[in-house]
């Protein structure tokens, strides 16, 4: 009873709430995020990277996704926070940690972000 | 190892290993993205994969192999790369200079019909085609 109920109180710790709210706008979050979010990935530390990117832009892959995405440091951690966004502004689609988004901006390679993202703006990495 | 299906999200959500902490996606596919248990670690921990429908039905054009039950995600190099295998998540590796070195370009999902179980029963059937 004790290992499943503090299971379960992990589990639902873990979960993230429905909105979150980051320089005045308010978003929704995809249920699969909400409701398996990664380690490390917390309200506060998704609201951080909205507030305090450092690479945003409207990012398009090669099979269609458009979104647009933030990235961004957060306290405690030396990895970048991925945080595609709906283009209507109101979802967060996901939010994970970016080993290679870190290695090109420590890198200073902007080309990589500019093949892949419009509108693109970069604020000081340090 | 631990599946679920967001029909809502159209997300599929498939954990080896919990607790990664670094990730990224897919170089040419945003909607597929990965875990590692750390930065130093290539073995891939977790895939999510959104709008998981577009590799439905699962067929050869869609990246299936049927004689193997595997799915693959993304494009497979032809040479030049290297392999990662964690099981039932293997995935391939180029380099690339502009900062990424070793980039995901794809990545082969094992007992693909398994894992996409969930996604398959909440498909719905194709209506039967009646009889003269």
């Amino acid at each position: 009873m004790t290992s499943q109920g503090s299971g379960r109180q992990s589990a639902e710790r873990r979960r993230l709430p429905e909105t979150i709210t980051a320089d005045g706008v308010t978003r929704w979050l995809t249920r699969h995020l909400r409701e398996n979010p990664r380690a490390g990935v917390t309200a506060a530390r998704i609201q951080h990277v909205l507030e305090n990117w450092v690479v945003r832009g409207i990012c398009t892959d090669d099979k269609g996704s458009v979104t647009t995405t933030y990235w961004g440091f957060v306290p405690g951690r030396d990895m970048m926070l991925r945080v595609p966004v709906s283009l209507d502004d109101t979802e967060i689609v996901s939010a994970h940690f970016d080993r290679w988004a870190t290695r090109r901006i420590a890198e200073a390679d902007r080309p990589w972000f500019q093949q892949r993202c419009r509108d693109l703006e970069v604020r000081g990495a340090g | 190892m631990p599946v679920k299906y967001y029909a809502e999200d159209d997300a599929l959500i498939i954990i080896a290993n919990q607790g990664g902490l670094s990730g990224g996606t897919l170089r040419d596919d945003f909607r597929v993205i990965l875990d590692f248990a750390d930065e130093s670690s290539d073995d891939v921990t977790r895939i999510d994969i959104i709008d998981v429908s577009r590799f439905l039905p699962l067929s050869a054009e869609r990246g299936y192999d049927a004689d193997t039950d595997t799915l693959t995600l993304g494009d497979k190099p032809d040479a030049d790369y290297r392999v990662v295998d964690n099981g039932d998540f293997v995935s391939y590796r180029q380099w690339f200079d502009d900062g990424s070195e070793w980039d995901v370009v794809a990545v082969d999902l094992r007992r693909a019909s398994v894992h996409l179980a969930p996604v398959l029963a909440a498909r719905p059937r194709p209506a039967r085609v009646g009889r003269g």
